[in-house]
């Protein structure tokens, strides 16, 4: 895990400005991240002078694949971790590192997967979150094996675009 | 049998201690709190659009959509946690306004609970309380029926 890496607001991306914030999972871990923006802000994150652990870095360059597997491996866990006592999905979807890991967009889905098959935590509505989509049968909700076959067809299905 | 990930687990439970937990099956991601509430352990209970929630039931972790919810089992509120003879009861947590865990009622008088992902306990109804899940909000029962879950 490098001291520091970039994450991309996609947010700010959709706008046609890509934005970077530079990440330090030491901070994180220390606890420095501890607001979510304000309501109306401009970032994911708020202001990355008021939202420490992430600093604004750099605008128009890309993220590479290697930092972004670095922190949506470290987010992940943070939040795997963080959930393991809880029931509530909803509780689930709002924590801070659920909230990054679906910023990134598209490009974590096969990180996602990997996460699934290896790991036992309800990732499925991260995936419905940056896709749009929800493969699951109505039947098959809430069973955890199903909806892993889903979501596995689902990018078989859907590899390449 | 042990809790998976303990520092979390107590962290989240400081009512608890390893030596007061009793563990009761190993970890699982299969079923969930409401799940193991309501007899129904094959699948995740909650009301989003990505997990089972009986049909009808609002979906809101609102403490009125799960009484309906558990309604749907023959459930409905009742006053405390005492136990009675042909009864059993579930307890309801929430943290500020939302629910966040369901507990049920062992014929013994103390309480089952699964915890998330983790493991299923047996336990008294305040050693869950704190910042994870709040306190406990309200109580159900119903008639024990022949097919009533055992411990």
């Amino acid at each position: 895990m490098p001291d520091v890496c970039e994450m991309r607001d996609s947010r700010i991306a959709a706008s046609s400005t890509t934005v970077f914030y530079r990440f330090n999972p030491q901070q994180w871990q220390k606890g420095q991240i501890v607001n979510m923006p304000a309501k109306g802000s401009t970032s994911a994150f708020g202001s990355a002078r008021t939202y420490r652990g992430f600093d604004k870095s750099a605008v128009g360059a890309d993220l590479s694949m290697k930092y972004l597997a670095n922190v949506f491996s470290f987010l992940a866990r943070k939040w795997e971790e963080d959930t393991r006592n809880v029931s509530s999905v909803h509780e689930m979807a709002k924590h801070p590192a659920y909230r990054a890991i679906v910023s990134f967009g598209p490009r974590v889905i096969p990180f996602i997967m990997d996460r699934i098959r290896s790991t036992t935590a309800f990732w499925f509505p991260a995936l419905s979150e940056i896709t749009g989509e929800d493969p699951v049968d109505p039947s098959d909700r809430g069973d955890f094996l199903a909806m892993q076959r889903a979501w596995t067809n689902w990018t078989i299905r859907n590899a390449g675009r | 049998m042990q809790v998976d990930d303990p520092k979390h687990f107590f962290k989240n439970f400081p009512r608890l201690t390893p030596q007061k937990v009793k563990v009761t099956s190993q970890a699982t991601y299969v079923y969930n709190c409401i799940a193991w509430a309501a007899g129904q352990n094959g699948r995740w209970w909650w009301p989003s659009t990505m997990t089972f929630w009986p049909r009808g039931v609002p979906m809101a972790d609102t403490e009125e959509a799960f009484i309906q919810a558990f309604g749907t089992l023959g459930y409905s509120p009742c006053m405390n946690p005492a136990q009675e003879d042909g009864q059993e009861k579930v307890a309801l947590y929430a943290l500020g306004g939302h629910i966040t865990h369901a507990a049920r009622q062992l014929p013994n008088g103390s309480w089952t609970s699964k915890i998330g992902r983790n493991v299923d306990i047996e336990h008294e109804l305040s050693d869950l309380e704190g910042p994870c899940y709040g306190k406990v909000l309200s109580f159900l029962s119903r008639v024990i029926l022949p097919s009533t879950p055992s411990a």
